[in-house]
């Protein structure tokens, strides 16, 4: 370490310890499917033990180093997988970064974004979420949890019923796969959020085709296309009316990006005047359910400065919708207090970092 | 001031006609039920003359997929953009306070039609 590193090392740990962070985007993770043989029923249980099921792994990318899409040094004891290890989590990420809060997203899109057979992808879900609040949870209070659910709305709605009162679960995550959540279909799910107080969770599976009914041919092509699926489902939110039927509903989309933000409302906005009566239950402008329905996550960062970021805030009318995330244990984590650019406001620093999120999550 | 426009009889239900008053644009519009109204011809968003766009309803709405009409041939629509104005009050249909368009007080005088400018 060069005295320059050192100096900047000591100084990112002494603000630390005064900086209130909350990481929106942490991934904890089963070490394999036989962790969640314990929660499931004696029926399913045997897909896994006498059976051998293992999800579909449908992505065809393979990163350009070992530890793939982890961090490299994420793993535990014995290659342990990236998230799967407590202790490791908790002193790698919540000890050694003074997290405040971290709202674990997990890592199980897979039951969310299943087609078909939606009886064994619930119990997935189901067992899924005990494994949450059994090994995570209930472990430490920093942790917060969020709900995975089947895509077929009623079983979405009896597991939010079941698991959705524990103190600790903050939201429900709705995976981005390949359908569009706004579809009146699901709207039940956004009911259920609404009267169990519970935010919307949206983050990307390995499920994503984005456009065109196919991958990318390259991992750089399609992770530089995720936000478009983002949009997608923005889109689907407003001009199906979830926000007019629930206002107070919440959505934070988490490891989207958020620079397209201004486009976006102001492409809806510049539609909407001249073809509102295509969706006349759409009461307000988009912009505003951009402002008051909508959080956007901050990893990955793109490494702007702070004069164009600002610009950014500027054009998204309101500095309350971005907040900080990691995206620990995955290769393009985001440290807290190396990602923000340093010339922004500390009261803007404090917004991103804690308090759009703590007022997000009510905590 | 009041200017005469033309004769009652050239305006008829449901239709309009484009006029030039004091150098200004203006649509003078015979709704359904046979009452006139006036508004300033020209679009606030691009400029193109109202007059060439059509006399519609609209639809509201509060559920997905419902879709009630109303204002039959109350809704003035622009031909570019399809930005919809209301054409007893000239108010846009999205931003009624902020977007609008002039309004004219219009009568009719023995087989004659007035707008009133200023």
């Amino acid at each position: 370490m060069s005295i320059q590193e050192e100096i900047v090392s000591r100084q990112s740990k002494e603000k630390a310890t005064d900086i209130k962070i909350i990481d929106t985007d942490v991934h904890h993770d089963i070490a394999s499917v036989d962790d969640l043989v314990p929660y499931l029923s004696d029926h399913w249980k045997r897909y896994i033990t006498d059976y051998k099921w293992k999800p579909t792994k449908s992505l065809p990318f393979h990163q350009v180093r070992s530890g793939t899409k982890y961090r490299g040094d994420t793993f535990g004891e014995n290659n342990k997988p990236p998230g799967s290890d407590f202790e490791l989590l908790k002193r790698q990420l919540l000890d050694e970064h003074n997290i405040t809060y971290a709202v674990l997203g997990g890592w199980f899109h897979e039951a969310t974004v299943a087609t078909g057979w939606y009886e064994f992808a619930s119990a997935r879900a189901s067992a899924y979420n005990d494994y949450t609040i059994e090994q995570w949870l209930n472990k430490d209070k920093r942790l917060l949890g969020s709900i995975t659910i089947p895509a077929d709305p009623v079983a979405a709605v009896r597991e939010i019923d079941r698991v959705g009162p524990h103190p600790q679960m903050v939201q429900i995550m709705m995976s981005i796969g390949n359908f569009a959540w706004g579809d009146p279909y699901y709207h039940p799910i956004f009911e259920a959020a609404n009267r169990h107080g519970l935010v919307i969770g949206m983050h990307l599976s390995a499920d994503i085709s984005v456009q065109g009914g196919d991958f990318l041919r390259y991992y750089v092509a399609w992770r530089a296309a995720h936000p478009q699926a983002y949009m997608t489902q923005v889109i689907s939110l407003i001009t199906n009316g979830v926000f007019d039927k629930y206002p107070n509903l919440k959505v934070a989309l988490i490891e989207g990006g958020f620079e397209w933000v201004p486009f976006m409302m102001n492409r809806m906005d510049a539609a909407y005047k001249g073809l509102r009566q295509e969706t006349p239950w759409v009461k307000r402008m988009p912009r505003d359910y951009f402002h008051d329905n909508m959080r956007f996550s901050t990893q990955p960062w793109h490494d702007i400065s702070a004069k164009h970021f600002l610009d950014i805030i500027d054009m998204m009318g309101t500095d309350k919708t971005l907040m900080f995330s990691t995206d620990y244990p995955h290769w393009d984590f985001d440290a807290p207090m190396r990602t923000l650019p340093p010339k922004i406001s500390d009261d803007l620093k404090n917004k991103i970092l804690f308090e759009n999120a703590r007022e997000l999550y009510n905590l | 001031m009041k200017y005469s426009v033309c004769e009652t009889k050239e305006l008829k239900t449901g239709k309009m006609k484009a006029v030039t008053i004091e150098r200004k644009s203006i649509v003078v519009i015979r709704s359904q039920n046979g009452k006139l109204y006036a508004l300033r011809n020209v679009c606030p968003h691009k400029g193109p003359a109202l007059s060439d766009g059509s006399l519609e309803g609209t639809c509201t709405g509060s559920e997905p997929g419902e879709y009630t009409l109303e204002k039959m041939g109350e809704i003035l629509k622009c031909p570019w953009h399809n930005w919809e104005f209301d054409i007893k009050t000239g108010c846009s249909l999205f931003d009624p306070e902020n977007v609008r368009v002039k309004t004219y007080s219009v009568t009719e005088e023995e087989g004659t039609v007035y707008v009133q400018v200023k």
